[in-house]
């Protein structure tokens, strides 16, 4: 009789520096970055060209530690939803102590960066919003209550406020409304893709607001956090904090997204529904965005 | 006569391990380079 012959151990492959920067979430940075850059570009002083880019790495950096400190608590959830199975961590690229080494370090790293470049305040923003993305969010909120988000989202608020801190040294009322409107797009912009992703998260036991409360209820709520959240965003030029080209900015893009969170709160998915006007209020949130900030920046440089 | 499959892996170990030191070393160089920028920047006002 042959004798078996053992299977040679696998050798464990350390990770990939593109698993690194993969745990870092680059897409969710890039808006992240571009709002902090946009709240430092809206301070009315300036500062060296150096400094300013040391200030928005450290952002980049903060929202890169942040983003691999929540993989490293959430590999299991993570593992059981389809759109984040190809992780790192659930698709065992890379060990679960490494995420953590490597969150931590660069928490660290962004937080004393700042500090030394810009100044201390703009330091304790930046920590004071990996702190509470990771425990009041990640480990706390997430997988309590449905309105994880709701709170949470005021985490992915804090960037223009460190933008224009990083510069000034203080808070103005202009920063606190940019963090009021992101604070406040949040609900409405996680809960079009938790409309259409439902049973992911419901597979995974997170308690996302159409999961919990059901449908009807998530619609209804994404229509009532857009009026708040279209106010805020208008409310900059109607307080001459910013020029007309943020204004009528603010103007037209809130109408376009109060039409599309009317369409979705209005209507009732059925079976096999593609749900596409979901999707569209999802995508057209990120540009929404996007050019809102951009609009407040062109705003001050046209201006000066 | 060393297992393919393990030769396979040994390669890789190797490659990712050089891929890793080559990134830490340019991140390494850039924060240098950086930090040296952000003194001048603080020490000119």
């Amino acid at each position: 009789m042959a004798k078996a012959v053992p299977a040679p151990t696998p050798i464990l492959l350390p990770a990939d520096w593109r698993d690194f920067l993969a745990l870092t979430k680059p897409r969710v940075m890039s808006l992240v970055v571009f709002t902090g850059f946009c709240g430092l570009l809206a301070a009315p002083v300036t500062i060296a060209p150096v400094l300013a880019f040391t200030a928005i790495l450290c952002i980049a950096l903060g929202a890169g530690a942040a983003g691999a400190l929540n993989q490293w608590y959430e590999s299991d959830i993570d593992a059981l939803m389809q759109r984040t199975a190809g992780r790192p961590l659930p698709a065992g690229r890379m060990d679960r102590q490494s995420a953590l080494h490597f969150g931590v370090g660069l928490s660290f790293f962004s937080v004393i960066l700042m500090g030394v470049a810009t100044n201390w305040f703009a330091a304790a923003l930046l920590a004071g919003s990996i702190l509470f993305y990771v425990l009041i969010y990640t480990v706390w909120l997430k997988r309590r209550t449905a309105q994880n988000i709701v709170i949470g989202g005021a985490a992915g608020a804090f960037p223009p406020v460190i933008g224009w801190a990083a510069v000034t040294g203080d808070v103005a009322m202009l920063p606190i409304l940019l963090f009021s409107l992101i604070f406040l797009w949040t609900p409405p912009h996680f809960w079009a893709l938790a409309l259409f992703m439902k049973s992911d998260y419901a597979k995974a036991g997170v308690p996302m607001l159409p999961v919990v409360a059901g449908e009807k209820n998530t619609r209804l709520q994404i229509m009532l956090y857009t009026v708040p959240m279209v106010l805020c965003a208008v409310a900059p030029w109607a307080m001459n904090l910013t020029g007309a080209i943020y204004g009528g900015t603010a103007v037209l893009m809130s109408a376009l997204f109060a039409v599309l969170a009317i369409r979705v709160g209005l209507r009732e998915s059925v079976a096999k529904d593609g749900m596409s006007p979901e999707k569209m209020l999802f995508g057209f949130s990120i540009l929404y965005l996007f050019i809102l900030f951009g609009a407040v920046a062109l705003d001050r440089l046209v201006l000066t | 006569m060393i297992d393919p499959d393990v030769k396979m892996q040994s390669e890789e170990f190797a490659r990712r391990r050089k891929s890793r030191a080559k990134v830490t070393a340019v991140l390494l160089i850039a924060m240098v380079v950086l930090f040296y920028f952000i003194t001048l920047a603080r020490i000119g006002g």
